[in-house]
Order: structure tokens, then C-alpha cells, then sequence
């Protein structure tokens, strides 16, 4: 709180015309260690329970915050957890290689690895029957076999 | 902030969906230009240890009758893909991977390697070759449509070999 904010509530204190919050705020302010003297008479005017009671609300508003900003970073942690965890299982599918073989022909889904494979093969092969590249281009590429 | 992991869930979710996703034919295999209910749709998804003869990791294919207007889009995203790898391709070995035919002005098949992705392989950080490969042949007043997606370590002679070696077994 600004100085000229605290004047102005230590006038309307001595004036009677302060709310309970307004004392809570002013007792936390003169209550202060660098707080100027003048400002001590009002500290003891406002007496010891005015200043328990600020001193206990700013407590439980710090607990309330701490307890909020406990609970995001716990759900944050939980989130990169499980993301981490499925996006390392979708890279293990990956690395692993694992075995899939499903084929839809006329609507009917077929799921038998070699019949899938021999639909697959008959497909490709038609396709690379095409070229008349002679085998001995592979030679070609792979002297070393 | 209680929208924030569900994004990131969605986010890692989409991310590890199939890696044609960045493709123009994407649309194509996600049933966007034929649908896949339409008689004839025939489509296969496969990943895993079953394509190791073929050192590759991940397979797509469809195949399905298209009018000539959805021919005409279909060839215009495969073009969109080959030109957009077209233009990245700095090296004599980038062009190792690719082989075309036109007719009538229109492709009649193409095979192509579209932007590598990587992987960590024991720390190592690994190329991975994707390739798209299409095929549109007539039939009847329509077109017979294939198009492939290969994902894995084979180089394009890798794939010329193995798919020709499975063809001549086959007939």
C-alpha cells in the first residue's frame, strides 16, 4: 500500500468511519518494522486483535493460492505423464513392427495374413511386371553381392 | 490449459497413421475419389514381419474401377507426388528409383521414390524409403485402377527384383 493511501485510511480511522477490512489492511501497514513513528500510536489504537486477525486472513489467502497452484502443477505433471506414456507406446508400436494384415474386398473385411498378402502381391507384382528392366540391374546396384 | 493434452493425444495420434498421409494420393487410399463401398474396392494394409522377404515395412494397396473423370484426378495427385519429389532430387542417386510408361497421354504405369523418412534404430537414425506405384489400365469403358504404397529399407532394385521374382513364380 502506498503511504498516501495509508494517511488517508489513518484519517478516516480517526474519524470512526473505517470498515472492518480497511482496519485489517491499515494494522498490516503500521504494523510494519519500517513503519514511521507516528504511524505506532494507531498501531496500538487498532490494538493486537485487529492485527492477528489481518495477519491470519493474509495467511489462509497465501495457504488458499498455494493450495491452487499445487493442484494445477500436479494435473500438469499427471498430462505430460500419460501424453509421455501413450506417445511412447504409439513409438514402441512403431519400432516393433507389429504384425498387421487386413484387407476389405467387396465390403467383406479379411483378416487371414497370407490371403491378405497374396491380394497385396498380386497388386504390386502386376504393377512392377511392367518394366522390362532386366534383373541384372540389380547386379548393377550391389556389385558387392 | 484442459485442452492442451487432448490436442497433444490427437496430435501423437495422427502423427503415427500411415506416413503416405503426406501425399496428394493420400486422398486415393483414404476412399476421397472412389469410394470404398464401391463394388469392385479392394484394399489391403499390411506392416510387420510378413514383409521382410520383400525388405520392407509397411505395404498399401488398392485397387478399384474409376470413370474417366476420377481417372483424370487420381493421375493428377499422382503427378502432384512424382513432380513434387521431382523437384528435391539433387543427386545421380536419387534417380535410382524410378520407372514410367504413358500411353494415349496418359500414364499407364509409374513406380517412384517420394521423400525418405527416418527411424531410430538403436540410436542410429535410419533412412526409410517410401515409394508410390500406380497402374491404370482399360477395361471396358472404365479403368482398372492400382495404386501402391511401400514403405521400408529396399532400394528401388531391392523391389524390381523380389516383386519380378514373385511374378515369374506366380504364372
Amino acid at each position: 500500500m502506498k503511504r498516501e493511501e495509508t494517511e488517508r485510511l489513518i484519517s478516516k480511522y480517526l474519524e470512526g468511519a473505517t470498515t472492518p477490512e480497511e482496519e485489517a489492511r491499515l494494522a498490516q501497514e503500521v504494523n510494519q518494522p519500517d513503519a514511521p513513528l507516528e504511524w505506532k500510536a494507531i498501531a496500538t489504537m487498532l490494538g493486537q486483535l485487529t492485527l492477528d486477525e489481518a495477519t491470519y486472513d493474509e495467511e489462509m489467502a497465501h495457504r488458499r493460492s498455494r493450495t491452487r497452484w499445487s493442484h494445477r502443477i500436479w494435473a500438469i505433471a499427471a498430462s505430460i505423464v500419460v501424453v509421455a506414456g501413450i506417445g511412447l507406446w504409439l513409438y514402441n508400436q512403431q519400432e516393433t513392427q507389429t504384425n498387421m494384415a487386413i484387407a476389405y474386398v467387396d465390403g467383406q473385411t479379411i483378416t487371414d495374413e497370407d490371403r491378405v498378402l497374396a491380394i497385396a502381391e498380386d497388386a504390386v507384382c502386376d504393377i512392377f511386371s511392367n518394366s522390362d528392366a532386366e534383373e541384372s540391374l540389380y547386379e548393377i546396384f550391389n556389385p558387392e553381392e | 490449459m484442459k485442452r492442451l493434452p487432448t490436442f497433444i493425444i490427437a496430435a501423437i495420434i495422427s502423427v503415427s497413421t500411415w506416413a503416405q498421409s503426406g501425399l496428394s494420393v493420400d486422398s486415393v487410399f483414404r476412399g476421397l475419389i472412389v469410394a470404398k463401398n464401391t463394388p469392385g474396392f479392394t484394399e489391403t494394409s499390411l506392416s510387420g514381419e510378413m514383409l521382410r522377404a520383400y525388405q520392407l515395412t509397411k505395404m498399401r494397396t488398392i485397387n478399384f474401377l474409376a470413370t474417366e473423370k476420377q481417372r483424370n484426378h487420381v493421375e493428377r495427385l499422382v503427378e502432384e507426388d512424382y513432380e513434387a519429389i521431382q523437384k528435391t532430387r539433387t543427386t545421380l542417386t536419387d534417380i535410382d528409383g524410378e520407372e514410367r510408361e504413358d500411353r494415349n497421354g496418359h500414364i499407364y504405369y509409374i513406380i517412384f521414390r517420394t521423400a525418405d523418412t527416418y527411424r531410430s534404430d538403436a540410436g542410429v537414425r535410419k533412412p526409410v524409403h517410401t515409394y508410390v506405384c500406380y497402374q491404370c489400365k482399360p477395361k471396358g469403358a472404365l479403368h482398372d485402377i492400382t495404386l501402391v504404397y511401400l514403405e521400408g529399407p529396399a532400394k528401388f532394385t531391392d523391389l524390381m527384383k523380389n516383386f519380378k521374382r514373385k511374378n515369374n513364380k506366380n504364372k
